[in-house]
């Protein structure tokens, strides 16, 4: 079954709002609190889909934003997707007026755009969000939420961000996260140490991944050191730089035996809180650990950062040192911002042209 | 003291100033001073004072620290062959520029205050133990002088680090590790130099004609006593990063605070000649 899409009578414009929340308007508490499990994120999307009041959906989440593009069925889509958020996030209204930012017609097709080129990122111009945007994209598309019309916005997207790495100067000079984390690491144990460092990467997050690849392209003299709940993704990375493994429930017992300590695990609450650190620091007073917690929701205590010869980072503060490290790059932005919205014009006249036909994608058994 | 002896005491003066300043305005910009520029100015500074403390010790026949200004113009001079053996370490950091910074500090308040020269008793007589004793405690400040300027860089790496405050002056800064095992070295190289001095001054303070002041003996012995005890704690690990350097960088400002005492003495008591207490 096919339903079309009522575009506005007076406008000719295609019903499409964007809900989100990002770094931009929230604290890491505040997005730890709204980042919905894979179960929850699963429910959102069903309810989407199921409601008569949208045609399509696309969910972005990933550690710093979460958004929801909704093209509407008959006419604003808005307080269905309003209802369905306080819903699953467990926020008051007021909450959700003060975290969350809404967008409206061609403004949701430039954000996209900036979405998927990195200008929007923490990290100005980083790539991953581009293959981050692509796997919700191609979940989407599995789960049936996707019609033309979005399906066109998001493709133009993807489009739209190539053609930001090929011809602005955005990533030029771009620092990966992994190369920030290796510039601490020299701040905190010097550069003659750096090679001899023990490094345990816990989880397998994508970040946390680029992050030991960046400790093992220095050359480490010692294995780096993988653990997972899923041991077949640390295998896979091991095999890659040359690590090791160690099961899951061993880690916390050799803290002490670590230098640096990546944690990138998908876990809902804290793995480490400061007694555990504490503890691990009695063992080896005299050296420096090196803590990088790179996950959202985060899995060190903030506590444990406060602790003597003790230093925490989070995804953020590396973000944010990678930023100040390239120079130069507001023009640059300033630039590749301006072509987006220009492509933005672009696509938004030509679907109000086309005037084209959503698909219900609900299937009616 | 003669006029060409002073006009090098001033000249070196100067110098190490000129060196702070250079130091400042690249650390101002964001950049690590270059070496080929601070270098022969610090170094043209120590060669200079070297051959004025060299005049000065001919000219009263012993190692120059009989007054306060030649016990600051000489840990000056220790300070910057300390970081000579040290500096290298540091190839990328800004312990030039903090040497530069300390040893203006003192070489410019000494010779701008000319009371601290005035003639008069000399503190170490003539005894060669207390003059040992002397020379090597005094030596063993320009080791505290240096580990106080590493423990104030170990201060502000760990501040920026700790509040993530990673631009300009802060990246030149070395590591917390390498600070804090040059902290270490510096901590022991400098208490046993310490210690060592006291032993000889103690062999001298055991013969019965000479009187040591009370009040110099316990500062003389607090500074002493502050430093073992901080080596000794450092070494089985309980007193270590952070908390280290504080208290070694009070350590050093309290060693300087002894130098009041010292003058007051020798002002107090000039019949005394052989006073050797009175290392700062």
């Amino acid at each position: 079954m096919t339903t079309i899409v009522k575009f506005s009578e007076t406008t000719g414009q295609p019903p499409v709002i964007l809900l989100g929340t990002s770094h931009r308007a929230t604290t890491i508490e505040q997005r730890e609190r709204l980042a919905l499990s894979p179960l929850a994120l699963e429910a959102l999307r069903c309810a989407l889909k199921n409601s008569s009041a949208i045609a399509e959906s696309f969910v972005l989440q990933t550690c710093n934003r979460f958004e929801i593009t909704v093209i509407g069925r008959h006419g604003d889509p808005s307080p269905v997707v309003r209802e369905l958020l306080l819903l699953h996030h467990n926020i008051s209204p007021e909450e959700l007026n003060q975290l969350f930012f809404e967008k409206r017609g061609s403004a949701v097709l430039s954000h996209l755009m900036e979405v998927c080129s990195g200008l929007d990122s923490q990290l100005i111009g980083e790539t991953e969000i581009h293959g981050q945007m692509k796997e919700a994209y191609q979940r989407a598309q599995e789960f049936g939420s996707l019609g033309p019309c979005l399906h066109r916005i998001l493709q133009k997207s993807f489009q739209a961000a190539k053609w930001i790495r090929t011809h602005t100067g955005v990533g030029y000079g771009m620092v990966s996260l992994g190369n920030v984390a290796v510039d601490l690491a020299q701040r905190i144990f010097g550069e003659e140490q750096l090679r001899s460092l023990r490094v345990l990467v816990v989880g397998s997050g994508q970040v946390g991944r680029d992050t030991a690849r960046a400790f093992a392209a220095r050359g480490s003299r010692h294995p780096i050191v993988l653990t997972s709940r899923d041991p077949l993704k640390a295998a896979a990375l091991a095999g890659e730089i040359a690590g090791e493994t160690r099961p899951f429930a061993c880690w916390p017992q050799t803290l002490h035996t670590f230098d640096c300590v990546i944690f990138c695990t998908a876990a809902p609450t804290a793995l480490m809180e400061a007694g555990p650190v504490t503890a691990a620091m009695r063992q080896r007073p005299a050296r420096p650990l090196f803590l990088l917690d790179l996950a959202v929701p985060r899995d060190v205590a903030p506590e444990a950062g406060e602790l003597d010869n003790v230093f925490l980072f989070t995804f953020a503060d590396l973000a944010e040192h990678a930023n100040r490290n390239r120079k130069g790059r507001h023009s640059e932005v300033e630039g590749a911002r301006q072509a987006l919205a220009e492509k933005a014009a672009n696509l938004w006249k030509s679907l109000q042209s086309r005037n084209l036909q959503a698909a219900d994608m609900r299937h009616s058994g | 003291m003669d006029s060409l002896e002073r006009l090098m005491f001033l000249e070196s003066a100067v110098l190490y100033t000129a060196a702070f300043f250079i130091g400042l305005g690249y650390v101002w910009i964001g950049r690590k001073p270059p070496t080929w520029l601070l270098w022969p100015v610090l170094w043209g500074a120590f060669v200079l004072q070297s051959i004025a403390l060299w005049n000065r010790g001919l000219a009263i026949g012993s190692c120059p620290i009989g007054n306060p200004f030649e016990i600051l113009q000489f840990v000056v001079w220790s300070l910057m062959i300390i970081y000579g053996i040290v500096g290298s370490v540091f190839r990328r950091s800004l312990l030039g520029f903090f040497t530069a910074g300390m040893a203006a500090g003192l070489s410019v308040f000494s010779v701008l205050y000319p009371a601290l020269d005035a003639p008069g008793e000399r503190l170490f007589g003539g005894d060669s133990r207390v003059e040992a004793h002397a020379a090597l405690a005094i030596f063993s400040y320009g080791s505290f002088g240096l580990l106080a300027l590493t423990s104030a860089m170990y201060l502000l790496q760990n501040f920026s680090l700790k509040r993530k405050r990673f631009e300009g002056f802060f990246r030149l800064l070395p590591s917390i590790f390498e600070l804090e095992r040059v902290n270490g070295r510096l901590l022991g190289a400098g208490s046993l130099m310490f210690s060592i001095a006291m032993l000889f001054g103690a062999s001298a303070w055991l013969e019965p004609d000479l009187q040591v002041p009370v009040r110099k003996l316990f500062f003389a012995l607090t500074a002493w006593f502050g430093y073992v005890v901080v080596w000794v704690l450092r070494s089985r690990q309980i007193l270590l990063a952070g908390r280290l350097a504080w208290a070694c960088l009070m350590l050093f400002f309290w060693s300087m605070a002894t130098l009041v005492p010292v003058e007051q003495s020798r002002v107090a008591h000039p019949e005394n000649p052989v006073d050797s207490q009175h290392v700062p």
